[in-house]
Formats: C-alpha cells, sequence, structure tokens
C-alpha cells in the first residue's frame, strides 16, 4: 500500500461512506499519485514528495461542502440540520401524540361502557387494545423526538449550545432544568399511582379495579412530558 | 503566493482555460496552473476536485477514463459547448471585475 493511500485512508476514515465521497477519494488518489511520483522523479525522496503532496491536499471541509451542496436526492448525510425533515416531523410528532391521547381515552370510555352496549365480555380488548396503541404512538414520537433533539445539538440549532452528543448530560442549562422538572413529576406520579394501587388493594381489596391507575398514570405522564416539550 | 480565498470565484475559469486547448487529466491541470503562475497559485486537491466536480455537474465539462498505461486508467476531462459559453461569460465578468477594483485601487504607485 503506498504511503498515498494510507494518507487517504487516514483523512477518509471518519467521513460519510457514499459514492459521491468514494469517486472524489478515487479521483483525487489518481492526481495526488501522479503528483507524488513525478515528484520522486525530480529526484525528491519520499518524505519530501510525501510532505509536498500532503501540504498541497486542501481541505476536508472543502470538499464536504461541495458535495454537500451539490447531492440533489440528498442519500448522502447532509452535514446541515435538515429543517425541512423536522418541520414535517413535528407535524406529524403533534398528530401522533393527538391521537394517542384519543384512543387512551377512546380505551377508558370503551371499557367503562362496554356493559351497557351490550359488549361485556370483550371489556379487556375494549380497553386494552386502543391504550396500547396509544402508549406506542407515545414511545414511539418520543424516541423520534430524542433523536431530533440529538441532531439539534449536533448543529446548534435553536439555541442549543454545539457539542457532540453526549448520554443526556450535554443539554442547555433552561431544556436541562424543565427535562429534570418532567422527568421528577413523572416519577412523582408513578409512585404515587403505585401507592394508590396497594393502598386500594390491601385496605379495600380493590385490586380488580385498582389496577387502572397504572394505564391512567402512564397517560399521565406522557401528558407531562409533551407538554414539557412544548414549552421548551 | 496568491491565497485562495481571492481566487474562489474563478478556479472554475482558470481550469476551462486549460480545457479549451484540449482534453486534460488532474495532474496536468495542477502542475500546469502552478508553472503558468509561476508558483503564485498552487491549487489545492480538494479545490481541484470540488471544481471538476461542479463543473460535471453543471455540464460545462465531461469526463472520460484514458487507455490504461502501468496499470492506470487516468481520468480525462473535456470541455463542452456550455462550458464554451460560461468560460466566455466569466471572462467578461472578469474584465468587468478588474476595471471596478482598478477603480479603487488607482493611486497606489508601487514605491
Amino acid at each position: 500500500m503506498n504511503p498515498i493511500e494510507t494518507y487517504l485512508d487516514n483523512i477518509f476514515w471518519g467521513l460519510p461512506r457514499t459514492d459521491e465521497m468514494a469517486r472524489a477519494r478515487r479521483r483525487m488518489q489518481e492526481t495526488m499519485e501522479e503528483k507524488y511520483d513525478a515528484l520522486r522523479g525530480r529526484g525528491k525522496s519520499e518524505a519530501e514528495a510525501l510532505g509536498t503532496v500532503v501540504a498541497e491536499f486542501g481541505s476536508v471541509g472543502e470538499l464536504l461542502r461541495e458535495l454537500g451542496q451539490t447531492v440533489d436526492e440528498g442519500p448522502a448525510p447532509q452535514p446541515v440540520f435538515p429543517e425541512e425533515e423536522y418541520r414535517r416531523f413535528q407535524r406529524r410528532f403533534a398528530i401522533g401524540i393527538g391521537v394517542g391521547v384519543c384512543l387512551c381515552i377512546l380505551g377508558i370510555i370503551l371499557g367503562g361502557t362496554a356493559d351497557s352496549i351490550g359488549l361485556a365480555g370483550m371489556v379487556p380488548v375494549l380497553f386494552f387494545a386502543p391504550i396500547a396503541v396509544g402508549v406506542f404512538l407515545f414511545i414511539y414520537f418520543g424516541i423520534q423526538s430524542e433523536r431530533y433533539d440529538e441532531l439539534k445539538k449536533m448543529y446548534g440549532w435553536g439555541g442549543y449550545p454545539r457539542q457532540m452528543p453526549e448520554d443526556g448530560a450535554g443539554r442547555s442549562p433552561g431544556a436541562g432544568r424543565k427535562n429534570r422538572v418532567v422527568e421528577a413529576v413523572n416519577g412523582v406520579i408513578m409512585m404515587l399511582a403505585t401507592v394508590v394501587f396497594l393502598v386500594a388493594g390491601f385496605v379495600w381489596g380493590l385490586w380488580h379495579p385498582g389496577w387502572v391507575v397504572f394505564p391512567v398514570g402512564g397517560i399521565l405522564c406522557g401528558m407531562v412530558s409533551v407538554i414539557g416539550d412544548i414549552w421548551r | 503566493m496568491i491565497g485562495s480565498d481571492i481566487i474562489r470565484g474563478y478556479n472554475d475559469t482558470i481550469i476551462l482555460h486549460l480545457l479549451t486547448e484540449g482534453d486534460s487529466y488532474g495532474y496536468e491541470i495542477s502542475r500546469e496552473i502552478q508553472s503558468r503562475s509561476g508558483g503564485l497559485y498552487i491549487i489545492k486537491e480538494t479545490t481541484l476536485y470540488s471544481a471538476f466536480s461542479r463543473l460535471e455537474k453543471q455540464g460545462y465539462i465531461s469526463s472520460y477514463y484514458g487507455e490504461e498505461t502501468f496499470g492506470r486508467r487516468r481520468t480525462y476531462y473535456k470541455i463542452t459547448p456550455a462550458g464554451r459559453r460560461y468560460y466566455r461569460e466569466k471572462c467578461r465578468e472578469w474584465q468587468d471585475t478588474k476595471q471596478l477594483i482598478d477603480t479603487f485601487t488607482k493611486g497606489e504607485e508601487p514605491s
């Protein structure tokens, strides 16, 4: 493996692996190898020739900027925060959470009224199915939202300080405070739910309707999180 | 040494000029730029490739592989008719730019 190849391996190691980038590397390697050979032909040592080629390499940033700009569909990762994509996601997010909440309410209603509309046997299904779907939506959109939060941090979008993504420890001060509040409130909600459940069960033996506190607690947590996110 | 910031708008023009003289390849173009500028402008590898990529995407040049020599296939570039038109435009633009800057740098006689 020639020294030019090694040098380019190092340069391109951390960069996006797309067809565009591969082509750029191939073509630049061609020119660089010819330059290297020409310098050696003029009597330069290996070190001198390589040194000259490297000094005249330029900047990776320039290359990325050029390729990032002129890629049409954008299959290559863009080194820019995807504004348009994020706006579309925000709309989907709002709809998803809204639908999730409605489903949870629907589940509760159906579960409660199943008797009166004569579908008593179906109570568990009517109750759990919509709620399960609703909770799935909360979790799904919650995860997507966190992905965008990581991206926002990386590109310094909307007042987030620019830092490499760390495990939840790199948020901006304002967002950090609200996030801890949301987490604390959620924790309290679920612990209260557990307390209510245990009391209802041991004291009045109401394990059966008592378990409702958990789904309800979960829903309340979801609502608190969404409110917290909207505030940010 | 002339910095690449100043040349930025004209890298394409420089390359197209060389291609109007005939098809050429990466190293030859880089070498010609250095020698014809008397060593004043050494174009960087990334700048050169970025320009090729841009010019090709805009349809001002096209690329093809030459004959294989010593196990190496060279990529050759060729200017297109659209490229020639663009090159003439940039030449006119440079004349206007030169006139403009001359207006504001008059009176500074080299001592």
